[in-house]
C-alpha cells in the first residue's frame, strides 16, 4: 500500500495535491477570519453607539420616524401567530403597520386570526403583485387600524413575503419569519440608520441572536437565557461570529451580501423594482440582497446597505442534529444557488468590490470550503501516516482548523462581551466560552458535512423540501393570481401595469405616501432575476 | 535565508497557538471582570439607596440645593452620584430640578464628561455629550454649545445640536445652519428634526432664512418647520413658497399647511392639485382632505384616473372622507393586477 502510494506515484501525487490545497483553502478561510475579525474590532471602536438620542426625537417629532410595514409570512402558525402579532403590534415604534401573509395554511391559522383580531374583508388594494400565487382574500383589523391581513395561496417565504411587499405602502418594508421574536426597541434600533440617510440608503441587517433556553411570554422575550442543551450553544457562538464579525466587517468593508430572512429592513421602492424575493431559490435572502447590489451597480446608482450590530431579533434555533441538517444544507444550497445565479459579477470590475472581492469570498466560503477542509481531515493524516506528508504541515492543517477556530469564535465573544454585553450574567458567559472552545471539535465538521449535503441537494436540484406548489397558471397572466376584480385599466390590451412611478419621481417618505421630490432619474426595471 | 516548508509550518503552528492562549487568557480575564462586576452591583445597592434618599432629601428640605450632610453621597463613587442624580432629574421638574442642577454644579459630578469632550476619540466625545444631556445645567449647555461649534467630526456636532434640540437649548437656525454646514452636507431627517425643533422659538428666523436665497437648498427643511411654529401667522409665507419652482418646497408648504390645519390654506392646496409633479399633487391631495376642502372634490374625483397609483389612492381615501355618503369602488383606482 505505502509503495502504491509513494510521493512520486500518480496516487502519491493526488493525495499530496488534495492536503495542500485543503491546507491552503483552510488558511485562506482563517486569513478572512482574521481580518473580519480585526475589521469589525476597528468598527466597533469607531461607531458612534446607539443612544436615547433618536428615541428622544421620535418620540417628540414621532413623523420623522420612517415609516415601516413589518412583513410577517405565517404558514400553520395557529399556535403562536396570536402572540407573534401582538408582539408586533406592540413594537415601540411611532409608525408601523403589520402585515401578516397566511401563505395557504392549512391550519387554522387564517380563522384563528380573525377571530382574535376582529379581522374583516377590506377592499385594500396591492400596489404591485410580486407573488406567483392567487390572493384570496384581505382583512383588515377592526381592533388595530395598523394590522392586514393577506390570505393566499401556498407559495412558500418568498412568495408570502412578495405577495406581503405588495399591500405594503409604507416607505421601508421589514420582512421577518413567523417565528422571529423582534426586540421591543428592534425596529426602532434598525431604522436608525435612515434618520441619517442622505438618500443612499437602501437596507439594514441587524443581529439576530439564539433564543432557545430564554423565557417566553406573549411574543416577548421575559427573561434571556441559554439553552441546556449544546447544540444551540454552540450555535450561539457560531450566531455571535456571523453577525459580530462576518457581517459588522462586511457592512464596514462595503460588502455585506446578506441580510438574514429573520429579519431585514429595505427600502420598498428598490425591492418592488427589482421584483421582489426570487421564488426559485431555497436562499431568497441571500439572493435578494445580492441582486440589489448588482442592479445598483449596474444601474450606477449610489447606495448603500448597513449593519446594525444590536440585537434586534432572535431566533430559534434546531436543537436536533436532522434540524440542524436541514437547516445547514439549505443554507448551503441557497448560497450555491445565488453564486450561480449572479456568476457574472464573479471577479468583474464593472461590481467594484462586491464582483471582486466579495464573491471571490463567497467561492471560497461557500464553494471551495466545506468540501476542501472535510477533505483535509481525512486526506492529511493518510498522507501523514503513508509518511509522504511532513508532521509539521499535518500539525499545521489540524492547528489552524481546531485551535485557530476555537481562538476566532473565543475573541468573537470577547468582542461581543467588551461592546454589546447581552449575554445576562458571568455564568453563561462561562458556558459560551465553553462551548466556544468545544465547538471546533465535532461540531465544526458535522455542520461541513450537513453543507456538502446541501452541495449535493444543489446537483441534484433537489427542491423537495421547500417545494413551491404550482396550480397551473403562468405568472404572464396577471388574471390568474388573484380572484378579486381586475380594473379596468389592467386587463388585456391596458397599458404596462404598473410603471414604478414612486420609483420614478419620488421618494416615499412618509406614511401617507410619496411625499417628496427624488433627485435622481428614473431607473427602469433592467433585472427582475425571475 | 531560506524558509523550509516545515519552517512555515512551525510558524503557523505557533500563531495558532499563540494567538488561541492570548484570546484565552482575555475571555477569562472578561470573565472575572463580569463576575466581579455583577458582585459589585449587588454590594453597591444599598449605597445608591442611601444616595437617593439623600439626594431627594437635599432637593426637597428648606436649603434646597445644598447637599451639606450627607455622607452616603459624598462618599459615593463619582458614577454612583451621577447615576443618583440622572436618575432623579427624570423625576422633578421645576424648582427642585433647578435645586438638583445645583447639586451637580457643586459636586462637579459631569466634570469627567467636560473633560471627554476634549478628548481624541469620537464615540468617547458622543458619550460625553450624552451624559451632559441629561444634566442641562449652564455650564453643560456651553459645554455642548462650544462642541456643536467647533468639533472637528460632524457627527460629534451633529451629536451635539440633537442634544441641544432635546434640551431646548438649540441656537438659532442661523446658527445651526452654519454650525453644520447645512448648506453644502448632504441632509438629513436629523436635521429636519431641529428646525422643527426651533419652530415655536424661532418662528420669524425661519420665514426669513426661507425667504432668503442663500438658503435655498435647505429651504425645503425651513417650510416644513414652519408648520410646528402653531403660528398662523406663517400662512402668507407658505402661500408664497407653494409657488416656488423646487417641487420639494411646494411639498413642505403643503405639509405646514396640513399641520397648522387653517382651512385659510384650502384655496391654495386645491390650485396645487393640479401641480405637474406626483408629489406635490399626493401632499396637496392629502391637505385638502385634511383642511376639509370641500371644494376640490371636482378636482379630486378627475384624479382618481391619474396614472400615478399613489395620487389615484390618496384621492379616493380624501373623496372618501370628504362624501362619505359616496365611497368609490376600492377597484376603480385600478391597483389590483
Amino acid at each position: 500500500m505505502t509503495e502504491f502510494v509513494a510521493a512520486n506515484t500518480f496516487w502519491g501525487h493526488i493525495l499530496i495535491g488534495i492536503a495542500w490545497f485543503s491546507l491552503l483553502v483552510v488558511l485562506a478561510r482563517n486569513a478572512v477570519s482574521v481580518v473580519q475579525l480585526l475589521a469589525a474590532t476597528w468598527a466597533f471602536a469607531r461607531r458612534i453607539k446607539p443612544a436615547p438620542r433618536s428615541t428622544d426625537l421620535w418620540s417628540k417629532y414621532e413623523d420623522l420616524a420612517p415609516p415601516v410595514s413589518v412583513i410577517a409570512p405565517a404558514f400553520n402558525e395557529e399556535l403562536s401567530i396570536v402572540d407573534s402579532v401582538r408582539a408586533l403590534l406592540a413594537l415601540q415604534y411611532p409608525s408601523h403597520e403589520v402585515i401578516v401573509v397566511n401563505d395557504g395554511s392549512s391550519d387554522s391559522t387564517l380563522a384563528t386570526m380573525i377571530d382574535a383580531y376582529q379581522m374583516v374583508p377590506t377592499d385594500r388594494q396591492q400596489l404591485v403583485a410580486l407573488q406567483n400565487t392567487r390572493i384570496l382574500g384581505v382583512y383588515a383589523s377592526a381592533t388595530h387600524p395598523n394590522l392586514l391581513l393577506v390570505d393566499k395561496e401556498n407559495g412558500r417565504k418568498a412568495d408570502a413575503a412578495n405577495a406581503g411587499i405588495g399591500f405594503a405602502q409604507m416607505p421601508l418594508v421589514c420582512v421577518i419569519d413567523a417565528d422571529s421574536i423582534i426586540e421591543s426597541d428592534g425596529l426602532l434600533r434598525s431604522t436608525e440608520p435612515f434618520m441619517n440617510d442622505d438618500g443612499r440608503l437602501v437596507a439594514v441587517g441587524g443581529a439576530i441572536r439564539v433564543v432557545n433556553g430564554s423565557a417566553i411570554r406573549g411574543g416577548h422575550i421575559e427573561a434571556i437565557g441559554l439553552s441546556r442543551k449544546w447544540l444551540p450553544r454552540f450555535q450561539v457562538v457560531e450566531y455571535m461570529r456571523a453577525f459580530l464579525t462576518a457581517r459588522v466587517a462586511n457592512a464596514e468593508l462595503g460588502m455585506l451580501t446578506l441580510i438574514s430572512g429573520a429579519f431585514g429592513i429595505f427600502k420598498r421602492s428598490v425591492v418592488v423594482e427589482i421584483g421582489g424575493y426570487r421564488h426559485d431559490t431555497v436562499g431568497e435572502d441571500f439572493e435578494l440582497v445580492m441582486r440589489i447590489h448588482r442592479h445598483m451597480r449596474e444601474q450606477k446608482r449610489p447606495y448603500r446597505i448597513e449593519f446594525v450590530p444590536e440585537v434586534v431579533c432572535w431566533t430559534e434555533a434546531p436543537e436536533t442534529l436532522p434540524g440542524l441538517r436541514n437547516q445547514r444544507a439549505r443554507w448551503e444550497q441557497g448560497a450555491l444557488e445565488t453564486l450561480a445565479f449572479h456568476r457574472r459579477m464573479l471577479c468583474n470590475p464593472r461590481y467594484g468590490r462586491i464582483g471582486m472581492v466579495a464573491m471571490p469570498l463567497l467561492v471560497l466560503e461557500d464553494l471551495l470550503g466545506p468540501p476542501m477542509e472535510l477533505a483535509g481531515y481525512l486526506v492529511i493524516p493518510i498522507c501523514f501516516f503513508l509518511g509522504i506528508l511532513s508532521p509539521e504541515l499535518a500539525l499545521a492543517f489540524l492547528s489552524l482548523s481546531f485551535v485557530f477556530g476555537t481562538a476566532i469564535s473565543i475573541a468573537t465573544l470577547a468582542l461581543e462581551e467588551k461592546q454589546l454585553r447581552r449575554t445576562p450574567n458571568a455564568r453563561d458567559l462561562a458556558r459560551i466560552a465553553l462551548a466556544a472552545l468545544m465547538e471546533n471539535f465535532g461540531y465544526r465538521q458535522i455542520n461541513l458535512w450537513f453543507r456538502l449535503q446541501g452541495m449535493w441537494r444543489y446537483l441534484k436540484k433537489d427542491n423537495s423540501w421547500a417545494a413551491v406548489p404550482r396550480v397551473g397558471f403562468d405568472r404572464s397572466n396577471p388574471t390568474d393570481k388573484t380572484v378579486l376584480p381586475i380594473a379596468a385599466d389592467r386587463r388585456e390590451g391596458a397599458p404596462v401595469p404598473f410603471k414604478f412611478v414612486e420609483e420614478a419621481d419620488i421618494n416615499t417618505d412618509s406614511e401617507d405616501g410619496p411625499d417628496t421630490v427624488a433627485r435622481s432619474s428614473a431607473p427602469s426595471r433592467a433585472e427582475t432575476g425571475g | 535565508m531560506i524558509f523550509h516548508i516545515s519552517d512555515l509550518a512551525m510558524l503557523v503552528i505557533a500563531g495558532s497557538v499563540a494567538f488561541a492562549l492570548v484570546m484565552v487568557v482575555q475571555m477569562i480575564v472578561l470573565l472575572v471582570r463580569r463576575y466581579l462586576q455583577e458582585r459589585r452591583v449587588i454590594a453597591s445597592r444599598p449605597q445608591e439607596l442611601a444616595v437617593l434618599r439623600e439626594l431627594m432629601k437635599a432637593v426637597a428640605g428648606a436649603g434646597a440645593g445644598d447637599i451639606g450632610e450627607a455622607p452616603a453621597f459624598l462618599a459615593a463613587d463619582p458614577a454612583v452620584r451621577l447615576r443618583a442624580i440622572t436618575h432623579v432629574l427624570q423625576m422633578v421638574r421645576g424648582a427642585d430640578r433647578e435645586a438638583l442642577l445645583r447639586i451637580a454644579d457643586q459636586t462637579h459630578v459631569y466634570d469627567a464628561a467636560l473633560k471627554d469632550l476634549n478628548r481624541g476619540d469620537r464615540s468617547r466625545r458622543v458619550d460625553a455629550l450624552r451624559v451632559l444631556e441629561q444634566i442641562p445645567s449652564a455650564a453643560s449647555t456651553d459645554a455642548m454649545l462650544a462642541t456643536m461649534g467647533n468639533d472637528p467630526s460632524h457627527d460629534v456636532r451633529l451629536e451635539a445640536a440633537t442634544a441641544l434640540a432635546r434640551t431646548g437649548n438649540l441656537p438659532k437656525p442661523t446658527a445651526v445652519a452654519r454650525m453644520l454646514e447645512l448648506r453644502t452636507r448632504p441632509l438629513t431627517r436629523l436635521h429636519e428634526a431641529l428646525f422643527r425643533s426651533s419652530a415655536v422659538k424661532h418662528t420669524a428666523e425661519l420665514e426669513r432664512m426661507a425667504a432668503d436665497e442663500k438658503y435655498v437648498r435647505i429651504r425645503h427643511l425651513l417650510v416644513e418647520a414652519l408648520g410646528w411654529s402653531g403660528d398662523f401667522g406663517v400662512l402668507d409665507a407658505l402661500e408664497r413658497h407653494s409657488s416656488d419652482p423646487n417641487p420639494e418646497v411646494r411639498c413642505a408648504a403643503l405639509k405646514s399647511a396640513r399641520r397648522l390645519e387653517h382651512p385659510g390654506a384650502a384655496r391654495w392646496a386645491i390650485g396645487l392639485l393640479l401641480d405637474p409633479v406626483d408629489a406635490v399633487r399626493i401632499q396637496a391631495v392629502q391637505t385638502c382632505a385634511k383642511l376639509n376642502a370641500r371644494d376640490a372634490v371636482p378636482i379630486l374625483s378627475s384624479l382618481i384616473s391619474s396614472s400615478s397609483w399613489w395620487v389615484r389612492t390618496r384621492a379616493k381615501e380624501a373623496l372618501d372622507k370628504l362624501r362619505p355618503e359616496q365611497r368609490v369602488r376600492a377597484d376603480i383606482t385600478g391597483l389590483r393586477l
